[in-house]
């Protein structure tokens, strides 16, 4: 069966300077894909993409194919106006935008932002219909109906990320896109948002894009991860081989620095230096300035993603990495 | 703004107090004023600038009129005018300012011109002019005061579009599938309108002084009795040095309090909606 989503070749540019910079994404129905990197590193820009929600100063190139369920035609999202992808934003891609709290809005009832969004997909849809199935959504997440009722302001930080979530399943879309959904979140309530979602995803077969810059969210619930870097994916895997034997120095060093429950004290080895600016990238691989096992081909030649193990790919000269050598952070830090 | 913070941000300070009751005081008497009005306000009688007696409560006008009467059916022409006025430059004020704000660029940057060249522009000669072409009669005053005074609530509006439109629910709106018309009728509109209504509050009292302004110039309606065209034929029959008192400060005070009810309330709102106004106080 043919993918979800597909995208291909994907730029994002700002007047001249790229943002995104040749992103290819695969989705299949059901599946979720983590998108992990530092913050600036193109994550949300390529979200938004996907839904050409992007603001008008940034221009998107690339090709954004979805294939639904039982639909001959595919949707060109790339070639779609500005009304036609009315049709689409909500009815199958949804979003779940960062920081919940903002995204409501704060003189309208919660129930009416269900209302709006359902109406706007189905305009005929009786009144008796509409409030029955935001009281369903609204249980679905595990808040009692009632609080439809409530204003953004009277509900707590937890309550309110349900409500964003509830709110992307209103029209029964076959993506969601969750930019980091957890971020404003303690850890206990990031676990149950996070159950929350694999829950829903498996009842509903949604398929899941999770924009984070944590990587134990990403581990918990995906099933594949893409690493951005520098507005470019740099390796993308199964999230338990990428785990387990990752091929990319970037991503080796981002595991690294997780801390272990139980492992030795101390902190973490951060990764030395900054994100360079995707629109002046440094030459060679972007990640070499930063990179411990850098070597002179590395600043020479801007490695491509090709596919180092089964089913795993990696933009490094040096990939397939069998052993890494023996660097740390703290090493790695005074090289510099 | 929910119901109950504005009841209690009305009723509770002595400004909401005073400027509630004058104002219903004066709404009551421009619907019925004609109907308290103890006299014809137009007859016309032999007693020339009489003093205040049992007879005529205020005294008489230079044509022997009764000046409790006039005042209280020109209560009428300030009140309507003011609210129309104000209504009509609310409209213009936010349909620009949601349109220039909202849209940005070119749209943006003509009808900002627009704006500065409203506000520079002293207003009061341009309303003299306008009126001036235009022949005088109640509509012509509203209208011309409504073009010359939605400036102001453009740029505000402007403002606060400007950063509601990068708030994350705006984004939202436009993720599930809204138009641009919509996310700003549903979305952008009613989180502007606090402000709005509180500007517009005050815009009623310019327009109250605008057209008591215009009147007492004699561009006013000279069909209607109001308390511009009150003080426009006291002054220009001599009632000020002829120590007639009564023809001069009653209408002027009505305005005044009028005025100053108004402002007060409008203050109030302004307050309510912007905290940094409150340390003022």
């Amino acid at each position: 069966m043919s993918d979800l989503l597909e995208v291909g070749d994907l730029h994002v540019h700002h007047g001249k300077r790229p943002i995104v910079d040749g992103v290819d994404l695969a989705l299949a129905r059901g599946e979720a894909l983590g998108l992990a990197g530092e913050s600036g590193c193109g994550k949300t820009t390529t979200a938004l993409a996907l839904m050409k929600l992007l603001p008008a100063s940034l221009e998107q190139s690339g090709r954004v194919t979805l294939r639904l369920e039982g639909a001959e035609e595919p949707i060109n999202i790339e070639k779609r106006t500005e009304a036609g992808m009315q049709l689409v934003r909500w009815r199958h891609i949804s979003l779940i935008f960062q920081g919940a709290m903002n995204s409501l809005d704060p003189v309208q009832r919660i129930e009416r932002q269900f209302a709006e969004a359902i109406r706007l997909h189905e305009p005929e849809a009786r009144s008796d219909d509409v409030r029955e199935r935001i009281a369903e959504l609204l249980r679905t997440v595990g808040l009692t109906p009632g609080l439809g009722r409530r204003y953004a302001h009277q509900l707590s930080g937890g309550q309110r990320q349900r409500v964003m979530i509830a709110l992307a399943l209103a029209c029964r879309p076959s993506l969601v896109i969750a930019d980091e959904p957890t971020t404003a979140l303690d850890v206990v309530m990031q676990a149950q948002v996070l159950q929350l979602l694999e829950r829903l995803r498996e009842e509903l077969g949604l398929a899941l894009i999770l924009i984070s810059h944590d990587l134990g969210v990403l581990a918990e619930t995906c099933d594949r991860i893409a690493v951005m870097y520098a507005g470019r994916i740099v390796e993308s895997g199964p999230v338990e081989r990428v785990f387990a034997t990752p091929q990319h120095p970037y991503t080796k060093l981002l595991l690294d620095s997780l801390p272990v429950i139980g492992g030795e004290r101390g902190l973490a080895p951060p990764i030395p230096g900054g994100p360079p600016d995707p629109s002046d990238p440094p030459p060679g691989c972007r990640f070499n300035p930063r990179c411990p096992f850098a070597a002179e081909r590395c600043s020479a030649e801007d490695p491509a993603l090709r596919e180092v193990a089964p089913w795993q790919a990696a933009a490094c000269h040096f990939a397939p990495w069998s052993e890494w050598p023996a660097t740390t952070g703290a090493e790695a830090g005074s090289a510099r | 703004m929910n119901d109950g913070s504005t009841r209690d941000l009305l009723l509770h300070s002595w400004r909401g107090r005073f400027g509630l009751s004058v104002l219903g005081l004066f709404l009551f008497i421009a619907a019925f004023g004609s109907l308290l009005a103890p006299d014809d306000p137009d007859a016309s009688s032999t007693e020339v600038l009489a003093p205040p007696s049992t007879s005529h409560l205020l005294g008489t006008t230079e044509q022997g009129s009764d000046v409790l009467s006039q005042l209280l059916v020109g209560a009428q022409v300030s009140i309507v005018v003011g609210f129309a006025a104000a209504l009509i430059s609310a409209v213009l004020g936010s349909v620009v300012g949601l349109a220039g704000g909202y849209y940005g660029g070119w749209t943006d940057r003509i009808l900002d011109a627009l704006e500065n060249w409203f506000l520079v522009i002293p207003t009061l000669p341009l309303m003299i002019v306008l009126a001036r072409l235009l022949d005088p009669s109640l509509t012509v005053l509203i209208v011309v005061i409504g073009l010359t005074s939605w400036a102001g609530t453009g740029r505000i509006v402007r403002a606060q579009v400007l950063t509601l439109r990068e708030r994350s629910f705006v984004e939202r709106a436009r993720a599930l599938g809204a138009s641009d018309t919509y996310i700003i009728r549903k979305h952008v509109l009613p989180n502007t309108l606090p402000l709005i209504f509180a500007n517009t509050v005050l815009i009623i009292a310019v327009a109250i002084l605008s057209e008591a302004a215009l009147s007492f110039l004699g561009l006013g309606d000279p069909t209607r009795i109001s308390w511009g065209t009150m003080l426009e034929s006291a002054f220009s029959s001599g009632a000020p040095s002829a120590g007639a008192w009564w023809y001069v400060i009653p209408p002027g005070l009505c305005i005044s309090l009028l005025v100053l009810a108004v402002t007060l309330i409008g203050f109030l709102f302004e307050e309510h909606i912007n905290p940094r106004l409150r340390e003022a106080t």
